[in-house]
C-alpha cells in the first residue's frame, strides 16, 4: 500500500487533542431520548468500543458525530474541532464505515473506491493507485466489472472498509464493521485497525460481537438508554461488575440488566 | 390460507394508517383529483343505470357486446398506456414466510381490482341499469359479474408477463419499443384511414360468436344458453391457467432476480471511457461526483428506458397527431412545434428521475454526500449538471430523429426547440432541487415499469407539467399576438434569464434546507416498501 503520512506527533489541527470529546450529548426523536446526557473522551492512539444494547443510541451517537444527525444539546469535539461548526475539516479525518452501506449499488467496487477517494481530495493518479492496492488487499479485485449490487454482504463491509481507509484518516468509526465478513476477512481488517491504532489514529468501534471488543479494545464504554453507564479497561469493567463475571459478555449481561434464559418456555 | 390473507391485508392497513397522519394537502388534493377523476366515471354509470330500462332489447343486443369489448380493452390496454398496474404484491418481501403461492395468487388476483376501478365502476352501473330492465330476467344480469375474473385473470397475466418482459435485460429496450408501438395505435388509427378500413373488424370483432365479452352480453341479457355459459366458462378457465402459469413463472424469475442482484448489467462495462469526460473537463470532487452520476445512470434500468423513451417514444407518440397535417411541411401548428412540443414530453418523461427527485436513485447511499467532505451544493450541482447533460443528449437524438423521418425542422424551430427545452430545464431544476430535499423518496433503479411515486410527487409532477406548458405557452401566445417569431425567441430568452436567478435562489434555499432536515432526507430515502405496492 501507499505510505500514509505518520499521524503521531504531526503538526496538524487538534494534534494532542481528543480524539472524540463528548459531552453531554442529548438527542430526542419524537419525545424519545435516543441519546440522553452523554460524556464520552476518546484519546488518540486508543481501540475504543462502544458497546450497549439495541437501541442503546449508538448509531445516533455516530450519526451525530458524523454530522448525519443534528444534537438537541450538548457538545461535541473531534480532534480538537468543534461539532457541527466545522464538519467539513472533521469529515475529511474521518473513515466511516456504518452500520448501513453508504455503497452505490451501480458502481463496481473499484470505480466506487475512486469515486470516493476524489471526493476527499486525493489526486487521480493517487486515488486510481490506492484503489488498485485497496482492492488487492481485500481480494476485491477477482472480477473488476462486478457490480457493487452484486457483492455479498461480507464483500460490500469489505469494500465499505477499503473507502474507510482510501483517505488514511485519522479516526475511524465503525458501526458494526465485522457483521457478515468471514473470518480471513475479519482478521484483515482487525489487523489493519490495530496497525492504524500504532500509528496513532483512534478507532470508535461498536460491535455485539463482545470477543472481538474484548481482544481489540484498550477502552470500553457501555451505553444503555442513551447514558453511559460504565467505562474504563476490561479489567476495570471487571471490578465494577459482581463477583463471578470473567468474559465481558458477562460484565456487559450484567450492566445493562439482562437475564439468563432458564428454560422458560414449556412449549419449546 | 385465509389467515395469511388476513396478516398480509392486515399488515397493508396499518401500513396505511401509520401513513395517515402525515397526509398533507398534497394529499387531500390528491384526493380531489382522484374523485374527479372517478366521478367522471361515476356519473357514466349513473347514466348507465337510469338510461339502460328504456333501451329496447335488440338495441342492448347489438351494443352490449361493443361495450364489454370496450371495457375489455381499457381494462387490459390502458395500464400499458399509463404506466400503471395498480396495487401489487411485493413478492420478494413475502417470498420468505410460509405462504402457500395459492394465497398469494389470490391476493394479487384481488389486487387487480385497482388496475382498472373505472371499468368496476362503469360495470356496476349497467348491471344496475341491466337489472332495472322491464324486459330482461332478474337475475340475468349478474352473469356480468362472470366477466369480472375473466378480466382479473387476464389482467395478471398480461401484467406479469409484462414486468417479466422488461426484468430481462436483453429484451427490455425491444419491449419498451413494443408497448410503445401499441400505444401510438389509438391515435394513429382515429388519424388516418386506416382507421376507417379496421372499424368493420372492430366491430365484427366486438359481436363475434364465442367472444367471451359475446356471451358474457348474451348471457346477462337473459338469453340464456347452456353453451354460452360453457364458452364464457372456457374463457375463464384458460386465462385463469394463464395467469397461474405466468404468475409462476414470474415467482421463479424473482428467486433468480433475487439471487443476482442487480447482476446482468456487470458486463457493460466498456462505456467507461465514454462517460469519463468530466475528469477530463471539470476538477475534483465536482468530476467525480458527476463520472458517478453518469456511471450509474446509464447502468440503471429504470433510467436507461426513461431516456429511450424520451429519445424515441416522445418523437412516435406525436407522428399520428400529425397525419392530418402533414408532417413534412410546416403549417399546422404540431408539425410546426414538433420539436419544441416532443421535446417538452420527452422532458416530462425524464422530469421524476433526471430532476424533481435527484436522491431516489441513490437511495440509502445519498447519506455518503454529507459524509464526504464535500459542500452539499457541489452535489447539487453535479447532479444538475448530469441531467443537463442528459436533457442536451435528448434534444439532439430528437432532433436527429425528426430530420431523419423528414419533419419539418427550420433552423430557427431547431433553436425554438432547444430553448424551450432550456427554459424549462431550467425551472423544472430549480424546482426539482427543492423537492429532492423535501419531498424525496427511494426510488428503485431496476424496476422500469411501475409507477414509483407517491401521491405529493404525483401531484408535484402535475403541477410541474402545467407550470411548463404555461412556461412555453406564454412564447407561443407572444407569437401568435405579435406575428413574430423573434417575440417568441425574445420570450424564452428572457424566461430563461429570470429562470437562471430563480434557479440559483432556489439552489441556495434547497442547500440550506438539505443541510438543515438532512436526517429527514436520509429517513425517507431509507424508507422500505410494504407487502403491497402501488405501481
Amino acid at each position: 500500500m501507499s505510505a500514509a503520512p505518520e499521524l503521531v506527533g504531526a503538526s496538524i489541527v487538534g494534534a494532542n487533542a481528543p480524539a472524540i470529546e463528548i459531552h453531554d450529548l442529548h438527542k430526542i426523536y419524537n419525545g424519545f431520548h435516543a441519546v440522553d446526557g452523554l460524556s464520552v473522551t476518546v484519546p488518540q492512539g486508543c481501540f475504543f468500543g462502544f458497546l450497549g444494547p439495541n437501541g442503546a443510541g449508538k448509531t445516533t451517537t455516530i450519526k451525530m458525530l458524523m454530522g448525519l444527525a443534528q444534537p438537541d444539546s450538548g457538545s461535541m469535539h473531534v480532534l480538537g474541532m468543534p461539532m457541527p461548526q466545522h464538519s467539513l475539516d472533521i469529515r475529511k479525518e474521518i473513515g466511516l464505515v456504518p452500520d448501513d452501506s453508504l455503497l452505490f449499488d451501480y458502481l463496481t467496487g473499484a470505480e466506487y473506491l475512486d469515486f470516493v477517494a476524489r471526493l476527499y481530495g486525493l489526486s487521480r493518479p493517487s486515488a486510481k493507485e490506492r484503489t488498485r492496492e485497496l482492492l488487492e488487499v481485500f481480494q476485491l479485485d477477482e472480477n473488476p466489472r462486478k457490480l457493487i449490487g452484486e457483492y455479498s454482504k461480507g464483500m460490500r463491509k469489505r469494500v465499505a472498509m477499503a473507502a474507510a481507509l482510501i483517505h488514511s484518516p485519522r479516526l475511524f468509526l465503525m458501526d458494526e464493521p465485522f457483521e457478515g465478513v468471514d473470518a480471513v476477512g475479519a482478521r484483515l481488517m482487525k489487523d489493519i485497525l490495530l496497525e492504524q491504532v500504532h500509528r496513532g489514529a483512534a478507532v470508535f468501534l461498536t460491535s455485539h460481537v463482545l470477543d472481538v471488543v474484548e481482544r481489540l479494545c484498550d477502552r470500553i464504554a457501555i451505553i444503555s438508554r442513551g447514558k453511559v453507564i460504565a467505562e474504563g479497561t476490561v479489567p476495570e469493567l471487571r471490578e465494577r461488575a459482581a463477583a463471578g463475571a470473567i468474559s465481558l459478555e458477562d460484565i456487559f449481561v450484567q450492566l445493562v440488566g439482562g437475564e439468563r434464559y432458564s428454560g422458560k418456555f414449556d412449549w419449546l | 390460507m385465509w389467515q395469511q390473507i388476513r396478516a398480509i391485508a392486515w399488515a397493508q392497513f396499518r401500513i396505511a394508517r401509520n401513513h395517515l397522519p402525515r397526509t398533507t394537502a398534497g394529499g387531500v388534493l390528491m384526493w380531489v383529483m382522484s374523485l374527479l377523476w372517478y366521478g367522471v366515471y361515476a356519473a357514466f354509470a349513473i347514466v348507465l343505470a337510469l338510461r339502460l330500462p328504456d333501451v329496447p332489447v335488440p338495441q342492448l343486443q347489438q351494443w352490449t357486446p361493443v361495450g364489454l369489448f370496450g371495457v375489455f380493452l381499457f381494462w387490459q390496454v390502458v395500464p400499458l398506456f399509463t404506466l400503471s398496474t395498480g396495487w401489487s404484491l411485493q413478492l420478494n418481501k413475502l417470498r420468505v414466510f410460509p405462504v402457500r403461492d395459492s394465497a398469494l395468487f389470490g391476493i394479487e388476483i384481488t389486487l387487480r381490482l385497482t388496475s382498472a376501478p373505472e371499468m368496476l365502476i362503469v360495470l356496476a352501473g349497467a348491471l344496475i341499469g341491466l337489472c332495472r330492465h322491464p324486459a330482461i330476467p332478474l337475475f340475468a344480469p349478474l352473469f356480468l359479474l362472470l366477466y369480472v375474473p375473466f378480466n382479473l385473470f387476464l389482467q395478471l397475466a398480461i401484467r406479469d408477463l409484462i414486468l417479466y418482459s422488461f426484468e430481462r435485460n436483453r429484451f427490455r429496450e425491444l419491449f419498451a419499443a413494443l408497448v410503445i408501438s401499441i400505444s401510438i395505435l389509438p391515435q394513429f388509427l382515429s388519424r388516418t384511414r386506416l382507421g376507417h378500413i379496421l372499424r368493420p373488424y372492430f366491430f365484427a370483432t366486438a359481436r363475434g360468436s364465442a367472444a367471451p365479452w359475446r356471451e358474457a352480453s348474451s348471457l346477462s341479457l337473459g338469453s340464456f344458453s347452456v353453451l354460452d355459459l360453457i364458452l364464457l366458462l372456457v374463457w375463464t378457465s384458460a386465462v385463469y391457467a394463464l395467469a397461474r402459469w405466468q404468475f409462476e413463472k414470474s415467482f421463479r424469475h424473482e428467486e433468480t432476480v433475487r439471487s443476482a442482484g442487480p447482476g446482468i448489467l456487470s458486463r457493460q462495462s466498456k462505456e467507461t471511457g465514454l462517460i469519463g469526460w468530466p475528469t477530463r473537463v471539470f476538477r475534483d470532487p465536482l468530476a467525480a461526483l458527476l463520472q458517478k452520476e453518469f456511471q450509474s445512470l446509464v447502468r440503471m434500468p429504470r433510467f436507461r428506458v426513461l431516456f429511450g423513451m424520451a429519445c424515441i417514444f416522445s418523437v412516435l407518440i406525436f407522428i399520428p397527431v400529425t397525419f392530418n397535417q402533414d408532417i413534412h411541411k410546416a403549417g399546422g401548428f404540431i408539425s410546426s412545434n414538433f420539436l419544441p412540443i416532443v421535446n417538452l414530453y420527452g422532458l416530462l418523461l425524464l422530469s421524476d428521475v433526471l430532476l424533481l427527485n435527484i436522491f431516489g436513485l441513490d437511495r440509502r447511499a445519498a447519506q455518503l454526500y454529507f459524509v464526504a467532505p464535500v459542500p452539499f451544493e457541489t452535489v447539487i450541482r453535479a447532479k444538475n449538471l448530469a441531467a443537463v447533460s442528459f436533457v442536451v443528449l435528448q434534444t439532439l437524438a430528437v432532433l436527429i430523429i425528426a430530420l431523419l423521418i423528414r419533419a419539418a425542422v427550420t433552423p430557427f424551430s431547431a433553436f425554438i426547440g432547444a430553448a424551450s427545452s432550456a427554459v424549462v430545464t431550467i425551472y423544472l431544476l430549480a424546482v426539482g432541487n427543492f423537492t429532492s430535499v423535501s419531498l424525496a423518496r427511494p426510488v428503485n433503479p431496476s424496476q422500469t415499469f411501475k409507477k414509483q411515486g407517491g401521491a405529493r410527487m404525483q401531484l408535484w409532477l402535475l403541477l410541474c407539467s402545467i407550470g411548463m406548458y404555461a412556461l412555453v405557452g406564454f412564447a407561443f401566445l407572444a407569437r401568435w399576438a405579435l406575428h413574430s417569431d423573434w417575440a417568441m425567441a425574445g420570450i424564452l430568452l428572457l424566461e430563461f434569464a429570470i429562470g437562471v436567478i430563480v434557479y440559483r435562489l432556489a439552489t441556495e434555499s434547497a442547500v440550506a434546507r438539505g443541510l438543515r432536515d438532512r436526517e429527514l432526507l436520509m429517513e425517507a430515502l431509507s424508507k422500505g416498501a410494504s407487502p403491497v405496492s402501488a405501481g
